[in-house]
Formats: structure tokens, C-alpha cells, sequence
């Protein structure tokens, strides 16, 4: 299955996610949008982190795999932050 | 800290592929400290579309119709949205320098580089404010957007400040989400965006004096022009990076 939203976060960036995924996994993730990240490189990076996670999930729970990516790879978002876009996430999930 | 002498290269034209691929340039050579730091003013002939890095060309930019209308389509390396260049309407720059000249803090540094805007444009009568995270907005509205990166240990951003606006040729280059609702798109986006012309009568030559002058102010620097490599390097980049689909339809 695949599913898309978006989320204008407050600022007035905004996020949009594709998502391809089964009942009981995310197969695969795409955070696009005009938010900034640095190093740019890195969103390959921050999709793939939460692909393979099982489902269902909570905005939460990707929102901390998201925190942790970013935190880890040293890499700064600018424009959105974790909990944005794991709500698109999930929206893409449910409505997509 | 700001003690190298900058290197200002006066308004110039070139297309969108040899826009963004000599920032690149310029950019790796300040790296390797071949070039000096750089602050130069360009427009884009022919009129083009830049989309951010994290964009999808094809959700944000009506291609068929940039054809038609022989408007170019490029992706930036630095993130943001989707701009319309046109070549009259507006005069874009970048600064390139070493991180070290520059805050730490991403923020810091569009309010740095915003300063130098705020002047430049406050010499033309016009007041305008920072607007975090990287607009500079006058009497309410944007009048000029900025995109930064870092690779490297260079500091790089660059960014338009309008001078003419036509929203409509905008809208019917970049796509909207809702059709159907265009018209008020349009009207909401003329409420929020300004430009040099709209507020004063300044010329375009005026509004590039007044760049040059509120970029440099309190600086040492020279006037100067490509170097050899970064212009072999420029070329290079066209060919194997901004005009190809696979860059420009990455995402």
C-alpha cells in the first residue's frame, strides 16, 4: 500500500511524506519539502531510519527514531522538527 | 574574524545551470583556499524555476509550461522552496565564505547576511526586519528569501531580493496543491509579497549599487572576476550535474 500527506508546520514550511508500506511494516519513505537539513546528504539517511519499523505504530514512537537519526548523525533540521513529520507519517497511513 | 579580503563580483547574467554550478565552484575552491571569500550578484537569463534540495520537481514546477515559456528548471543545493527567477524581476546573490567567518549558528548567519540586506535596501528608503527562519519582510510582506549550506568548512547562501514581481507568470510555472482555488491563491500571495518597485521608484542599476554597497560595508575588499578553474569547473558542472536529469528529478 502506499499513502501521501502533508503538514504545514508552524513557521510556514512544509512537510510532505510518501510512504509504501504492509499491514505490519514500513517498506519505504520519502520526506520531501522546502524545510531545510543540514548536512543536506543526510535525508537519505533520516528516511531509511524508520523503514522496517512494524506497524502499528505511534506518531511517538517514529518521532523518537526520527530525534534519535538525527541526533546521532549530527545533522540539524531547520523549518520542521521530528514530531512534524512522523505525524505526516502516520496521516499518510491512515488517509493516504 | 573578518579580516580577508572579500572578493564582490558586480551584477552579471548567466543561465540557471552555470548560476548554481558556479556557486559550487566557487565553494570547493574556497575549500582547497584557492579562492577568496566571495559576495557576487547575478540574474538568470533565461528566466528560471529553482526547486530545494528536498523538493519534487515534478510535484512543485509545471514543466510543460517552463518549456513553452523557455524558463529553466533547476534543483539547489540548498534546501527551501520552489522560486521563480525571472530575469527582470528581481537580483539574486550569494555569499561563499569560510564557515569561520561566519556564526556557528544557522539562524545567526541568515540574520547576519539578512543585515546586510536590511542596509542595502534601508540606502533605497525601504525599512524592512529579519523574519526568522530566512526571510527579510518589509511593511509586512517578503521582499527578499535566503537558502544556506555547509560542506566542506564553507558557508555558503544565497538568495533573491525581488524587484518586480509577477505573480501570475509565477503560478502558471510552479504548481499549487488545489487548483480549483488558484485565484485565491494567487490573491494571498500578492497580500504577502512585495518587491523594490512596488514600495519605491528605484531603478534596477540603483537597487544593484545598493546591494553592493550594504554587502560590503565594513569589509576589506576588491572587485574581481572568475578564475580560470572555477569557470573549467563551472562547465564541468553543468555538464555532469545541473542540467541532467538525474540531479534535477532526484526526488
Amino acid at each position: 500500500m502506499q499513502g501521501r500527506a502533508q503538514k504545514k508546520v508552524a513557521g510556514g514550511k512544509l512537510v510532505k511524506v510518501w510512504v509504501e508500506y504492509t499491514p505490519g511494516k514500513i517498506l519505504n519513505v520519502q520526506i520531501l519539502g522546502d524545510f531545510f537539513l543540514h548536512p543536506e546528504e543526510g535525508i537519505e539517511r533520516l528516511e531509511k531510519s524508520v523503514v522496517g519499523v512494524s506497524l502499528p505504530t505511534t506518531q511517538d514512537t517514529l518521532a523518537t527514531i526520527l530525534k534519535k537519526t538525527l541526533r546521532n548523525q549530527r545533522m540539524e533540521l531547520l523549518g520542521a522538527h521530528p514530531p512534524d513529520i512522523a505525524e505526516a507519517i502516520m496521516e499518510a497511513m491512515v488517509h493516504g | 574574524m573578518d579580516n580577508e579580503t572579500w572578493r564582490v563580483v558586480k551584477l552579471e547574467q548567466r543561465n540557471g545551470f552555470e548560476n548554481m554550478a558556479l556557486d559550487q565552484a566557487i565553494s570547493e575552491d574556497i575549500s582547497k583556499g584557492t579562492s577568496p571569500p566571495t559576495i557576487r550578484f547575478y540574474e538568470w537569463e533565461p528566466s528560471a524555476v529553482t526547486i530545494g534540495y528536498f523538493q519534487s520537481l515534478k510535484q512543485e514546477v509545471d514543466v510543460e509550461n517552463c518549456l513553452k515559456q523557455g524558463v529553466d528548471i533547476i534543483r539547489r543545493i540548498t534546501g527551501g522552496g520552489a522560486v521563480y527567477h525571472d530575469t527582470r524581476g528581481e537580483i539574486t546573490y550569494s555569499v561563499i565564505a569560510r564557515e569561520g567567518m561566519f556564526p556557528s549558528d544557522l539562524t545567526e548567519t541568515y540574520k547576519r547576511i539578512g543585515d546586510w540586506i536590511i542596509d542595502s535596501l534601508d540606502e533605497l528608503g525601504i525599512v524592512s526586519q529579519f523574519h526568522p527562519i530566512n526571510d527579510i519582510i518589509a511593511y509586512g510582506k517578503k521582499i527578499s528569501g535566503n537558502a544556506q549550506t555547509r560542506r566542506n568548512g564553507v558557508m555558503h547562501q544565497h538568495g533573491t531580493i525581488l524587484y518586480d514581481v509577477d505573480v501570475e507568470k509565477m503560478f502558471s510555472l510552479l504548481k499549487v496543491d488545489d487548483i480549483k482555488i488558484l485565484d485565491k491563491i494567487i490573491t494571498s500571495v500578492k497580500d504577502r509579497v512585495t518587491s523594490v518597485q512596488h514600495i519605491s521608484q528605484k531603478s534596477k542599476p540603483e537597487l544593484a549599487d545598493a546591494l553592493v554597497h550594504g554587502f560590503t560595508q565594513n569589509k576589506q575588499y576588491e572587485f574581481g572576476t572568475w578564475t580560470p578553474h572555477e569557470l573549467e569547473r563551472m562547465n564541468e558542472l553543468v555538464e555532469t550535474k545541473y542540467s541532467t536529469r538525474e540531479w534535477n528529478y532526484w526526488r
